[in-house]
This record gives structure tokens, sequence and C-alpha cells, in this order.
């Protein structure tokens, strides 16, 4: 082990110790467990680079509409149920010539990567704290203490919460999200850089709060600088401007007692220090060739394409982006709005899969999807309403794609999937699953992973383990 | 002679700073606190807040002075610093010269009568309205056709959101019922609905749904309740407006959203609450405050209501297509479409059979009955005007207002407003509680900035509006930005990402504020991009002192430009109008040094000062003493 690392576990430690005294709420055994496990494990010898791009879609999007039966008896099953919300059959883009799936119409791109194994969908992900069979949730409903199911379902915020920290949320205790907790593990593969492995392109997000390393967020068109208070420039350019920002500095330094202002000077002094360290090699990174669409998402993931063709110079061999996308929330005009979003997220999804090929690092990035929820299989009329499990997307280089990773469940209103009789599917994959096999991808280790995934080990003997599989 | 007068303001707020404190905690103001109070300047390390009875920072020989002539019956009012931190909770901004009135009126209850007792005339559609007509709108395409005289026209059309915007600017830096501009506000950060999203061109609606905030926000809260739920610019943003009865052969059941919204975010949260705002707990668990069964009952009682301009005589009209809804009137009951099925409420069921009103007074008094609603909102309305944390006692005091103002009615938000205000907490929890104040948000950054300082007076039909000459092709112009500043800032009117706000009131950032176990909701939109953005906006509006360019906002400091030589009293002021008096002793050491010892361009005295001036207002402006409201 170098003196670096010691330094940066004694750094972490006494983070987490300030954490526990600052607050006994958070002394959970989860947290304790990070403290031991952070002891044991080292990431400094990583030498490869892998990145980690999630895409949430905010709201749920209706998975069971994204991803179809397309053989004439499982669709005509599948309209049945979907009735008014059903997706036309002739519109689909079916897989694989199986003739068994497709994909919705507003996603040819999607289904052509699929084709080309770079694409998988993992079926029926959803927040589960244990495996859960549908007798086991109507015990937990008639009030049986020891079956352990997420509070407040189908509720937006609480269910991205659980999607992103796969931890009951306290008033005033933000736990740490899933990748936050890689990025504070996985900084000692990042050296000496200024920047965290983390980045938003959404603002902040509970996915990326780690313990002691929080996202830098900017914008699809960059980050600015705070003008006045820098040495100079065009702008404000003062024979003073180096006082000026000195004694902005010496503010923000002041010691204080009240810990929102203790906040508020954190978040300019780190601020100042990182868009330092990357505005520079951001000015000088080549173009993206690659043409992406020109709508929010794709802009977003095009500058996340730009940050991986300039990890070098920004020394970062590990990196965790989020970004947010909203709009699936769809109570009304659900066939419309929908179509609308699932053409933007396939146009974005395609764009970035071919800026990874061209900058040839198609098998070390690789995207996935989540989402608050899926949604009722049954229609309110014209829209449909919080849901449960839900399908979602990987891709990548490096993903075991072309296949249907999970299984596929029955989501008639009241069948043995169902959790009451609205189509409110009850997930047969967890979160924890799903994001322990997209971590250890990214080099983490087992003992970690439990420590990150705190409800993995109750997945130990699921048909699908630990690993889901869909990463080769 | 503007420099004379502001002398004699300044001056006369000094003498009028004499609120009373007993200092040395006896139980009486006499020449024992007289004492006291000296005692405290010869021997600083004893020095009390209590003691702070005039100057705004530390305790010396004003504060003496000041203890002297309430002793003497001279005084009894309420010290600047102390009128400034409540005006700039009640406020968009404390200005000067109503620092000094409230300073000399001496009550911060007469101050609040006054804002209750302001009429309240909807103003948003009609100021909205009006400036759209001065764009010289015409009738037919292409500017060709009659010039519109009426609003009646188009007033159920889209209206740039510029012009909405610049309405809602021009009220809250000049209108006087501050107050209820604030509490509206407050609400509009409650009771969300957006123009991102299904609403995106609606901008008469949203400003009719503002209007209906405002004029209620000194109302009852089940009131407004029931004039939200049935305003159609809510209705169809979380589609309740069209919503059916199930129809079980097509798999259809009612919409869900307003009744899971309404109950999560408008009324009682999830868990159940006590009254002091904290979680109820069962076996280490909080408690559901209702199930999905609820949810559905709720579905069930918000079906069969549309458009005020679709007549349930005329079944074809049930289908008005979306955009040909009327966007200012309630939205009205269509019986054929509604559920008339029993329906699971909170702790009850409602009997089958009735009408759609009948059900949606009986759930929505359901949801009013909850224990939830007290503490739930008068927590989110103090965590907007006063502090992010409050203590639970806080919270009860207020809650219990909200269930009874006195003469037993419950849901009296001007009581509630009232009790949050006048809280001691409110008035004094800046000394006395811990981590107490909240982060200013963007808009409310900007509103302060724009009313201590002063922005260029546009008078042709208010702030932050012009129209060109009357000409074929003629547009509005407006300086900017007072629009699109959602990316950039992070908030904007009426335009939160989802229902959900800005920011959530649970919001607890990682960091200082997470590991003490607190929350600070504004922090949530506080990002590398949002800080400089806001940052660099600060700093044009403070440096162009511009006002022939209404291409952007600048505002005006020229008088503090005049008081810089002195830089004593130049920083009093500056602690005064920018920090409640609350600078502390090290950053007044920084920013003195900073004026005394930088080179600034000194071949200039008048642009010395400038700079001298501008440099200190701007690192104030940008530092965490200033950034949390305390």
């Amino acid at each position: 082990m170098t003196n670096k690392m010691n330094q940066q576990r004694r750094h972490f430690l006494k983070q987490t110790g300030i954490l526990l005294g600052g607050s006994g709420l958070l002394a959970t055994q989860s947290q304790l467990q990070f403290i031991n496990s952070a002891l044991a494990a080292d990431y400094s010898g990583l030498s490869d680079y892998k990145s980690l791009v999630c895409v949430f879609l905010a709201g749920g999007n209706d998975g069971f509409n994204m991803f179809i039966p397309h053989e004439s008896g499982a669709y005509q099953n599948y309209a049945d149920i979907r009735q008014g919300l059903a997706i036309p059959h002739a519109g689909l883009h079916a897989v694989n010539n199986s003739n068994q799936h497709a994909f919705h119409p507003s996603m040819a791109d999607t289904a052509q990567l699929y084709n080309q194994n770079k694409l998988a969908l993992i079926s029926n992900v959803g927040a589960l704290y244990q495996p859960l069979t549908q007798a086991q949730y109507q015990d937990f409903e008639d009030g049986d203490t020891s079956i352990k199911v997420p509070l407040d379902l189908f509720s937006h915020n609480h269910q991205q919460e659980i999607w992103q920290t796969v931890r009951p949320l306290q008033v005033g205790n933000t736990p740490p999200g899933w990748g936050g907790l890689m990025a504070d593990l996985l900084a000692s593969a990042n050296g000496a850089s200024q920047l965290p492995p983390t980045l938003s392109l959404s603002g902040n997000n509970l996915w990326q709060s780690g313990l002691n390393s929080q996202p830098f967020k900017m914008e699809a068109g960059g980050v600015s600088d705070f003008d006045y208070f820098a040495d100079g420039n065009d702008g404000h350019w003062h024979p003073w401007a180096g006082d000026r920002k000195n004694t902005w500095n010496a503010i923000l330094e002041l010691s204080r007692q009240n810990v929102l202002k203790q906040q508020s000077a954190g978040d300019f002094l780190s601020a100042r220090s990182r868009i330092n360290a990357i505005q520079g090699a951001l000015a000088a990174a080549p173009a993206i060739n690659t043409i992406f669409p020109d709508n929010s998402l794709a802009n977003r993931l095009k500058m996340i394409a730009k940050i991986i063709s300039i990890r070098e110079s920004l020394g970062l061999k590990r990196q965790i982006f989020f970004v947010r996308y909203g709009g699936w929330d769809t109570h009304g005009n659900q066939l419309e709005d929908h179509a609308t979003q699932l053409g933007i997220l396939n146009g974005a999804l395609n764009a970035f899969y071919r800026a990874t090929v061209d900058l040839g690092l198609e098998d070390s990035v690789t995207a996935f999807t989540a989402s608050d929820f899926g949604r009722t299989s049954t229609s309110n009329g014209n829209g449909t309403d919080h849901g449960w499990g839900n399908h979602n997307l990987v891709l990548g280089g490096a993903v075991a794609g072309g296949q249907i990773h999970g299984t596929l469940p029955d989501i008639a209103p009241g069948s043995n999937d169902d959790s009451d009789d609205a189509g409110r599917i009850i997930p047969t994959l967890s979160v924890d699953q799903y994001g322990a096999t997209l971590a250890k991808w990214m080099g983490m280790t087992e003992s970690d992973l439990d420590v990150i995934f705190p409800n993995l080990n109750a997945f130990n003997s699921h048909p699908f383990g630990r690993d889901i599989g869909f990463m080769a | 002679m503007k420099n004379l007068l502001f002398l004699l303001f300044a001056t006369l707020g000094a003498i009028n700073i004499s609120y009373a404190n007993d200092v040395n905690g006896d139980g009486n103001v006499n020449i024992n606190d007289v004492i006291s109070v000296i005692n405290m300047v010869l021997n600083p390390s004893t020095a009390s807040a209590a003691a702070d009875c005039a100057s705004p920072e530390g305790v010396d020989i004003n504060d003496v002075i000041c203890i002297i002539n309430i002793v003497l019956g001279n005084g009894g009012g309420i010290s600047q610093a102390d009128a400034a931190r409540f005006l700039n909770q009640t406020t968009f901004g404390a200005r000067l010269a109503d620092i000094n009135a409230l300073s000399a009126s001496g009550s911060y209850e007469n101050w609040l009568n006054q804002q209750f007792n302001l009429p309240a005339p909807a103003f948003f559609v009609d100021e909205l309205a009006d400036k759209w007509l001065n764009t010289c709108r015409r009738d037919g395409d292409n500017g060709t056709g009659d010039l519109y005289t009426s609003i009646d026209q188009f007033v159920d059309t889209w209206a740039p959101e510029d012009l909405s915007t610049a309405s809602w600017w021009n009220a809250v830096l000049n209108k006087d019922d501050q107050l209820r501009q604030r509490v509206a506000f407050a609400l509009s950060e409650i009771l969300v609905v957006s123009g991102r999203g299904p609403l995106s061109d609606n901008d008469f609606g949203l400003a009719d749904y503002y209007d209906l905030l405002y004029t209620n926000a000194f109302g009852n809260y089940r009131d407004l309740l029931e004039k939200v739920t049935l305003h159609p610019m809510m209705g169809r943003y979380l589609s309740m407006i069209k919503n059916e009865k199930a129809n079980p052969a097509e798999n259809i059941r009612p919409d869900e959203n307003y009744a899971r919204e309404i109950l999560q975010l408008f009324s009682i949260g999830v868990h159940e609450l006590n009254l002091d705002g904290t979680l109820k707990m069962q076996n280490g668990q909080p408690i559901p405050t209702y199930d999905q069964d609820v949810i559905e009952g709720f579905a069930q009682v918000f079906t069969g209501w549309n458009f005020a301009n679709t007549d349930p005589s005329v079944p074809w009209t049930w289908d008005l297509w979306i955009g040909d809804g009327l966007t200012r009137m309630p939205m009205i009951p269509w019986e054929d479409y509604h559920d008339t099925t029993e329906k699971q409420l909170l702790n009850t069921t409602l009997p089958a059979n009735q009408t759609a009103q009948a059900d949606l007074t009986a759930a929505l008094d359901n949801i009013f009955a909850h224990p939830n609603i007290a503490p739930f909102i008068s927590k989110q309305l103090i965590q907007r005007l006063v502090t992010s944390n409050p203590t639970p006692a806080y919270v009860a005091r207020v809650a219990q207002k909200f269930n009874n103002n006195g003469v037993g009615v419950k849901g009296d938000l001007q009581a509630v407003v009232k009790a949050i205000l006048l809280d001691d907490e409110a008035r004094n929890g800046h000394a006395t509680v811990p981590n107490f104040g909240k982060l200013r948000e963007p808009l409310l950054r900007l509103s302060h900035l724009r009313r201590v300082f002063g922005t260029e007076p546009i008078t042709q039909t208010g702030t932050f509006w012009q129209r060109e000459e009357c000409g074929q092709g003629s547009y509005s112009f407006y300086p900017m930005p007072i629009d699109s500043t959602l990316s950039a800032f992070g908030q904007e009117l009426l335009e939160a990402p989802s229902v959900f706000n800005f920011f959530l009131p649970t919001y607890s950032p990682a960091g200082p504020v997470g590991n003490a176990g607190l929350v600070a909701p504004e922090f949530q939109i506080v990002t590398e991009n949002t800080m400089t953005q806001l940052s660099n906006e600060i700093v044009n509006e403070v440096l162009s002192q511009d006002w022939d360019n209404y291409d952007y906002i600048s505002v005006d400091t020229s008088h503090e430009e005049t008081l810089v030589a002195n830089v004593g009293p130049f920083l009093d002021h500056l602690n005064l109008l920018l920090l409640n008096g609350d600078m502390s002793p090290d950053l007044r050491t920084l920013l003195r040094d900073y004026l005394n010892n930088t080179p600034f361009y000194d071949n200039d005295v008048d642009e010395k000062q400038a700079y001298q001036a501008r440099d200190a207002i701007l690192l104030i402006l940008h530092s965490p003493d200033y950034l949390i409201q305390k």
C-alpha cells in the first residue's frame, strides 16, 4: 500500500468518523461494515479505464410498453390486458428474428443494438429488500413484520430514493447512494485527480452522493466559472483581481458555527477548485464528431462522451455519470407522450453508443436505465398510474446483449405476479442485484458489494444470484 | 440633497434603536442592566446577545446608550437589525426606508396588521393582459389585422413567458403588499403547478392560478385546497380533468395522480406526524398515513370534472380538445362520469350515490380533519419564511394556531402567518437556536438585491417592461434575465421541474448539514453551474450601473459609493442592509483590510470609490453569512 493510499484511508475514516460523531442516527450496521471493508479494499492498482452511465427516467417509465410480446398468441394476451393503451402490432420492432419479442415502434435503433448483442433487457427489476412472493407480500400487507418490503411504494420521490440508495431514508439523514459509495472506494483508482469519479449532468442526486465524495455537477454546455473572482479575465480584469479573489477565499475559510454556513462555504470552495480542474481540459478537448440528436438528453450524453474523451488529461480511470430525463409520468395522453419519450431515449442511447465506438471505448463504457417504478398494466382512461417492477436497458460492448435477463412477469391484473389487482407487478429481480452486477463489472470486490448493496445477501440463493450475468 | 436625506434617515434610525432587553435576566429592565452592558463593553468575552441593543455588531458604547434610553423610557422601538431581520422574512428584500419605518413604529404586529388589511385584488392576469395588449397585438396573422382592444380577444391563449415574468417581478419589487406576495410565493412552492410539462403555453392560466394563491394567501387553507383542486391548471397538471369512473371491461380505473399528490404533497404527507412535526414511530418505523386502497378511494372521488366551457347536457363536449378549455374558470362536474360507488377515505368510507361536488366536499373535509395537516403545512411555511430547521416546539406552536386560530377556526392562514412571524424563535432564533436560518433561494437573492439597491426606473408600463412604438410587427422588449432562469439559476417562477418543486422540504445535503442530521431544502439546487451563473448575474447587476440599457438589469449603488470613504460607517451600513446586523468581527476585518489595502484605481476618486463600494457589496453577497439568512 502506498503512502497516498494510507492518507486517503485516514481521510476516509476521519470523514466517516465525523459522520458517526455528528449523528448517532447514522451508526447503522451497514455504515459500520463499510468502514471495516474500507480498510480491506484497494483499487489503486486498477489500470484499465471503465465508466458507468446512469440514465434515470424520472417519473416512472412504462417498461411493459417498451418491450412487448411479438408472437401472435402472446401479443393478443398483451393487447387484451392493455386494451386502449396496447401498442399496435404493426409498428413493433421484432428482435433476434425469433419473432418472440419486440421493442416499441419508437425504438428501431434500440432493437438493432439488441440484435447486435450490444444491448440487453433486464426484466422486472424493482425495489426489494428480499425475494418476495405474492403470498409473502400479502402477509406483509397483513402486518407480518418478518417480511421486509421498502416503504412508500408507488410514491415518486421515495421510490427514486430507494432505487438510488437501496437504503431506507430517514428524514434529515441522507443515505449514501450506491454510485456514491462506489465512487468513495474507487477514488483510489483515480490517483491524485482533483475531480471525483462522479459527474452529474442533472444536478444533485442521491445516487452519486457518497460518504466522502460528491459529484461534480455541470450542464450539457459545460460549466461556467466565478468570472469576477478569477485572477483576471476579459470581462472583469482589474489589477487587484488577485486581491479580490484572495479576500473572497479568506471569507469562505473563516470558521463558522452554523452548519448551513459551513455547507455554503464548502460548496463554494469545492466548486472553485473543481471547476479549475476541469475547464482547461475541457477547452482543449477535440469535438465529438458523432452525430447526436438535438434534445436535452442527447446533449447531455454528448457532454458525457466528451468528458470520457478527456479521461486521460483528467487523470481518471473510473468514472460514474448521472443524467436524469423526466416526462415519464404518463398519467394522461400516454400513447402519444410515451412514444415521444421512447423516441428521444432511443436516439440518445444510440448516438451515445456510437460515440463510444468512435472513441474506441465501447467495451469500457456501460450505460443503463433506471426509473422510479414501472406502471400499472391497467389504464386510467388514457394513461397509467404508479407501479413497481419494471424493464430496464443495459447498453455497451461489455454487455451480454441480445438477451432477456430475468423472468418476464405475467402483467395481467390479478395474476400471480400482481401485488393486487391493478397490474402493479411485484419485481422478480432487485435493484441490489442489478446494481451489484454493474458494480462488479466496474471492479468492486464481493465484500465491498455487500457493503454498497445492503440487501444483496438476501439474494445469494436467488435463481439469478448476486450477479444477474448481463455483463459479459 | 439625497445624501442629506439619507443621513437624516440613518440618524432617525439610530435614535430609534431601543428595543428593550432584560440583559441580566432578572425580569426587570433597569439600571442594573445598564451596568451589565457597561461591564460587557469593558470585558467583551462576557458579552451576550441580549445586550446587543443598538449597534449591529458586538457590544459597544451604542448599546450602552440604547439601554440607558430604554431605562429612561425614551425608547421601546425595534432595533434596525431586528427590523431588517423581520422584513427579510416578510418581504422580497428589506429596504432601508422600510427598516427605519418599522424600527420607528416599534411594533411588528402593527406592521403585520397593516399588511393583512391591504386590499388584494388579483393582479397577475391583469398586468399580463395589459402588457400583452400593449405589444400592439393584432387580429389575424402576421400582425396585419386590427389592434386588439380587449383581453377577452386572446386571454385564454399563450402569452410571451417573459411578459408574464415581468408582471410578477414588477409586483414583488414594487408593490406594497409584500407579505401577501411573499406568502403567495411560498404557497406556489407547496401547491405546485408548473409551466414545464403539460401547461407550457398557458401563461394566462398560470397567472390566474398564482392570483388564486395570492388572493387566498391570508384566507382559509380548506377553501384554498378546494379552489386549487378545481382550478383547471391543477386539473391539467395532475390529470384530474376528464378523469372518469372505472370501466372494468376495458381494464380502466380512475386516474390516481391527483389523489396521490394532494395527500402526499398538499396536505398530510406519507407518514403520521406529531403536532410538532416529528415522525410518529411504531417498531422503529414511520407509520404510513394511507395505503393504496385510500389512494384508489380518492381517485374515485376526483372523477367527473371538466372545463367550465363544456356542457353536461351536450355529451360530445366532454371530449372538448384540451387546448380549447377555459384556463381561468373552475372546473364543473359531470355526474355521468363521476364514480358513485362507495369510497375508502382516511379512516372512513364515503357512501355511494353522491354527486361529484358532495364527494369532493366530503373528501376535502376528510383530508382537512387529519391531524397531520397542521404540522405538515405549518412546518413548510416556516421553512419558506424563516428557517430550515425549526425546533419541534416552534412547529407545535404554529400548528396549534393552524388547528385553532383562537376563535375555534382551523386553517386560518392569517393566524398561521402571524404565529410564524411573531414567534420568539422567528424573532430571536438567530441568537438562541443553533444552526438557525435558511439558504436564500435564487429568486429571493435576486429580489433582495434589486429591492435593497433599487433598479432602473422603467416607467412606461412598469418595471422590466417597455414597449416599442406601435408599428407593424413591433414587439416588446425587456431587460434580461428575468425569464428562462431555471437551468441557469435552478429556479424560475411557476416553472418547477415537477410537482416536487425545485427542492424537497426534507432535502439534506451531504456534508456539514447532513452530518448534523438537519435539512436545508434550498441546497438541492446548488450546483457548480447554478452557483457560478447566479454569481455572474449578480456581479453584472452590481457592476453595470447602466440604466439606459434595457437589455439587462442593473442596480443602483451610487449612494453606497458616497459612503465608502468612511470605512467604518460604510461597513455598518452594509451590515444592516445585507446581513441583518450580524457581521462577524472576522468578516469585518477582512472587508476593512480589503478596502484599505487594495490598489484600486486611485487616479480617479469616483472610480476608486465605485469599485470599493461594489467590491465590498459583492464580497458580502458571496459570503455564507449573506447566503444563509438568519
